[in-house]
């Protein structure tokens, strides 16, 4: 099956996924008198919100068949937005009760409420807080690790304590077929909790990489070497990402997504290139040789090799955004492959511009046409200087054949202004690809 | 590109969810049954008024105890309260034996209740009999199905 065709079964499959609930209560198979539209459309919608928040779980479990049709990073994007709507639903069935049917709902104080009554009120709160934390991670100073481990605790509290509030209040679950669907579905829930963060984590132990190489890189990156402990090590296409956890258990969940920025024909050996930037990145300049790594991955859809009939390619990147493409750049250095090639790359300085030194020796061997922009140039610099822009991209692309695949990966600010040129310059939506990389 | 479906599919997909609240909501309505409270099945004879009438001071006394223990949170009765399970016309449908074994989910009331509420109803076995009587007796004399 095509990509394409795929993409659209796993789409359809989640819809359904998530519409069960209500196309059940809605089928006639739970005939309980109505109380009142609006009522009962709060009802609905509650129950709704429930598949929504419930669904979350099995989008970022990292199911490889399921996301590569996607992409990890997109799905991330559906998932922040999927949380937020169905926040919107929840907000709404508790305020049509708060306004319309206020004896409905039971005293504010926990002392004086039913326990699933609470739930249901705490249950937003987790939610709410858990959807603030990670919208707002970085204003809020709120540290990545930590951040990482509070999103998946409370998200499996918010998650339990909606289900007791639906089974305690027991009107719609306490019929048989909406009981048993949620049963169904609080099972699907506790297997997917504990594939993702006690089974998968087990199964890594087994294929363990060892830290063969460290080396300080241009514009504070490191380039970290891997190589596979005792297996053969996983095969991935240029471009993707792998979550990444050094010397620590991967049960602890201390892991982290980085761009394979290496060779994809090396065997067994894995490359990242990483920058300094949070509170993790900041101490891999210490990674001791020998340092034991595991490796969840690759994951993404980033990559030249789903598009083996493109004519060329065409790259745009800022900063540490390279690594990525690099690595499909040395992967078709590697291949022989001749095919025209484009790269507008922005830096802020020639001294810290990553993998500059490997980037020339790459213009070497492929037919690629490289355009350093530099933020700020040095005395006597010749090249562009500034933030790419789209006279700049636009010029790139009329080097390259009509039909090119075009690759972005860096700043939001360069990739939304590199989105918006390449379509000034007709290039169909389907030849633009992005890494994002926001994995919150 | 792939962003932008993403956004849409999510927008698209909540829509539908609202969609299908709002389907199951007018489904829900559709059959006017809504007198019919979830939990108390209508008899197949209409229950004689009682032969004394209820004391003066039992009606207020019992509505106070219907609304200090939080009865309104699942049932409505005289326009207030939760909708889910009605109770205009109780007293009309049932005896005041028979609420009396649905207000504290005696052994016949539980087979027709839900796990959940006959654990929150088994909490009214502990109310004082003269409370319990009075909510009795409030409830029987609601005769109309109307709210009155």
């Amino acid at each position: 099956m095509k990509t394409h065709s795929r993409g659209v079964a796993w789409s359809l499959a989640y819809t359904a996924l998530v519409a069960t609930p209500l196309i059940v209560l809605g089928s006639g198979l739970v005939s309980l008198p109505g109380s009142g539209w609006w009522f009962d459309f709060s009802m609905g919608l509650g129950f709704g919100a429930l598949a929504l928040m419930g669904g979350q779980f099995l989008l970022t479990a990292r199911f490889r068949r399921a996301t590569a049709p996607f992409g990890m990073d997109v799905l991330y994007v559906l998932h922040r937005w999927l949380a937020v709507l169905g926040l919107v639903l929840v907000v709404a069935h508790y305020l049509i009760l708060r306004f319309g049917y206020p004896a409905a709902l039971a005293p504010g104080s926990p002392l004086d409420a039913p326990l699933y009554m609470s739930a249901g009120r705490a249950s937003l709160a987790a939610f709410g807080v858990v959807i603030a934390s990670s919208l707002w991670r970085r204003p809020l100073g709120i540290g990545y690790d930590g951040w990482r481990i509070a999103h998946a605790v409370l998200a499996v509290v918010g998650m339990t304590l909606a289900l007791v509030h639906v089974f305690g209040a027991g009107y719609y679950s306490g019929v048989f077929w909406t009981r048993s669907m949620l049963e169904l579905f609080l099972g699907s829930l506790v297997t997917v909790v504990l594939y993702m963060r006690i089974a998968k984590p087990i199964l890594a132990t087994a294929r363990p990489y060892k830290v063969a190489d460290i080396r300080e890189g241009r514009g504070r990156t490191w380039t970290l070497k891997l190589e596979p402990d005792g297996h053969p090590g996983l095969r991935f296409a240029p471009g993707p990402f792998a979550w990444l956890s050094l010397g620590r258990s991967p049960i602890e969940a201390r892991e982290h997504p980085f761009s394979f920025s290496g060779d994809a024909e090396a065997e067994g050996v894995l490359e990242f290139t990483i920058k300094e930037l949070g509170d993790f990145t900041s101490t891999i300049g210490a990674t001791q040789v020998g340092t034991v790594a595991y490796v969840d991955g690759p994951h993404g859809v980033f990559t030249v090799d789903r598009h083996p009939d493109a004519p060329g390619f065409m790259f745009i990147a800022g900063g540490v955004g390279i690594a990525p493409i690099a690595s499909m750049l040395t992967t078709l250095a590697t291949r022989a492959d001749r095919r025209p090639i484009a790269l507008v790359y922005g830096t802020r300085s020639w001294e810290a511009t990553p993998l500059r030194e490997e980037l020339a020796e790459l213009e070497k061997v492929l037919d690629l046409r490289l355009v350093h922009v530099l933020e700020e140039p040095h005395e006597g610099w010749r090249g562009e200087t500034g933030w790419p822009d789209p006279e700049l991209i636009g010029a790139a692309l009329t080097g390259l054949p009509e039909g090119v695949q075009c690759f972005m990966c860096g700043p939001e600010p360069l990739t939304d202004m590199a989105q918006a040129a390449l379509r000034a310059n007709d290039v169909p939506l389907r030849h633009i690809h992005l890494e994002l990389f926001e994995m919150a | 590109m792939s962003e932008l479906l993403a956004k849409a599919f999510a927008v698209g997909l909540t829509v539908l969810v609202v969609g299908l609240a709002g389907v199951f909501a007018i489904r829900q309505n559709m059959e006017d049954g809504r007198e019919v409270s979830a939990e108390a099945p209508v008899s197949t004879e209409a229950v004689p008024p009682p032969s004394t009438p209820p004391s003066s001071e039992a009606l207020p006394r019992g509505r106070a105890v219907f609304e200090e223990q939080g009865c309104t949170r699942c049932h409505r009765l005289a326009g207030v309260g939760n909708p889910r399970s009605p109770l205009d016309g109780v007293g009309a449908r049932l005896s005041a034996d028979r609420i009396r074994g649905f207000v504290i989910a005696d052994e016949q009331a539980a087979a027709a209740l839900s796990r959940s509420v006959v654990r929150a109803k088994e909490a009214y076995r502990a109310l004082p009999s003269a409370d319990l009587d009075a909510l009795v007796t409030y409830l029987a004399a609601s005769r109309n199905a109307g709210g009155s």
